[in-house]
């Protein structure tokens, strides 16, 4: 069973407006999407999920990294408030999610060109090791947050050895 | 130089927005990493260069399990119509999106002409 397949997905609404009307660009945009998973996933990781979450909204970019004693993820969410983010931590691993609103609301306007994705985003992190919740770190700076997870050394899990019985 | 082999940089290409007002052109592009300072706007006949340097040293010392954002920098070029006033062009950074106002010129706004009567 995929790692994705084990987290409950709950629906946040719809976006207000996703891609663009430019066929070309959103084309472009699935093009390095399909890119970028397909370089990425040469690996032995769990399945991360694609960056698009949810159908009708979208997943920012994320880089996880680790070391001995923590976790650390950063994630692209340019044009937002750190108030329109959200951050949990569920049993499957850490939830960011939020909504980017759309600056403008002047009615005179033309558009030429949209690229950015508007809306509700939600991407789900998996984490492996055990971290502590309360000593949990995150900051929102430049349009990239970062969040830094302690680990916490933990028993593992009581190990039960299953018989094997002969046929 | 001693490291004769230099990383080759990764460049991103930054997705923008663009609408137009009646009085000037409104850029929008999303520079996540990139604050005022390491960021940079060039007019050169008639082209519009957006670049900007990510901030990458929190990233450093650390074994990573998922890289989705590797580039180095963020850089775009665009063509600028003549109906610009390429000096009056402003640029401001917020939250990592760089906001780029194109004035138009003067003479090629819309003006309503006053009719006298004869």
């Amino acid at each position: 069973m995929s790692i994705r397949d084990l987290i409950t997905r709950r629906d946040r609404g719809m976006p207000v407006k996703t891609g663009s009307d430019d066929p070309f660009s959103e084309f472009h945009r699935e093009m390095n999407r399909l890119f970028d998973d397909f370089f990425t996933d040469f690996s032995i990781t769990p399945d991360w999920g694609s960056l698009a979450e949810t159908k009708g909204s979208f997943g920012p970019k994320i880089n996880v990294s680790e070391t001995d004693k923590e976790i650390k993820v950063s994630a692209e969410l340019p044009g937002m408030d750190e108030k329109d983010i959200s951050v949990e931590l569920e049993d499957n691993g850490l939830v960011i999610s939020g909504e980017r609103k759309e600056e403008n609301e002047e009615k005179n306007e033309k558009w030429h060109r949209v690229e950015h994705s508007y809306g509700s985003f939600r991407r789900v992190v998996p984490i492996s090791a055990n971290v502590d919740i309360d000593k949990a770190k995150a900051d929102f700076k430049k349009g990239m947050l970062r969040i830094a997870l302690p680990k916490v050394k933990k028993e593992p899990e009581s190990r039960k050895k299953i018989e094997i019985k002969a046929g | 130089m001693d490291n004769k082999v230099e990383r080759q940089k990764v460049v991103a290409v930054p997705y923008v927005d663009i609408y137009e007002k009646d009085e000037e052109l409104v850029l929008l592009a999303d520079m996540p990493g990139v604050d005022e300072n390491s960021a940079n706007v060039v007019v050169e006949n008639g082209l519009l260069t957006i670049e900007g340097s990510i901030d990458k040293e929190l990233d450093d010392g650390l074994y990573p399990l998922r890289s989705e954002r590797r580039a180095d920098l963020f850089r775009r070029t665009f063509d600028v119509s003549d109906a610009i006033d390429t000096p009056k062009i402003t640029a401001k950074m917020k939250h990592g999106v760089l906001t780029i106002k194109l004035p138009r010129r003067e003479e090629r706004k819309a003006r309503k002409i006053e009719i006298s009567a004869a």
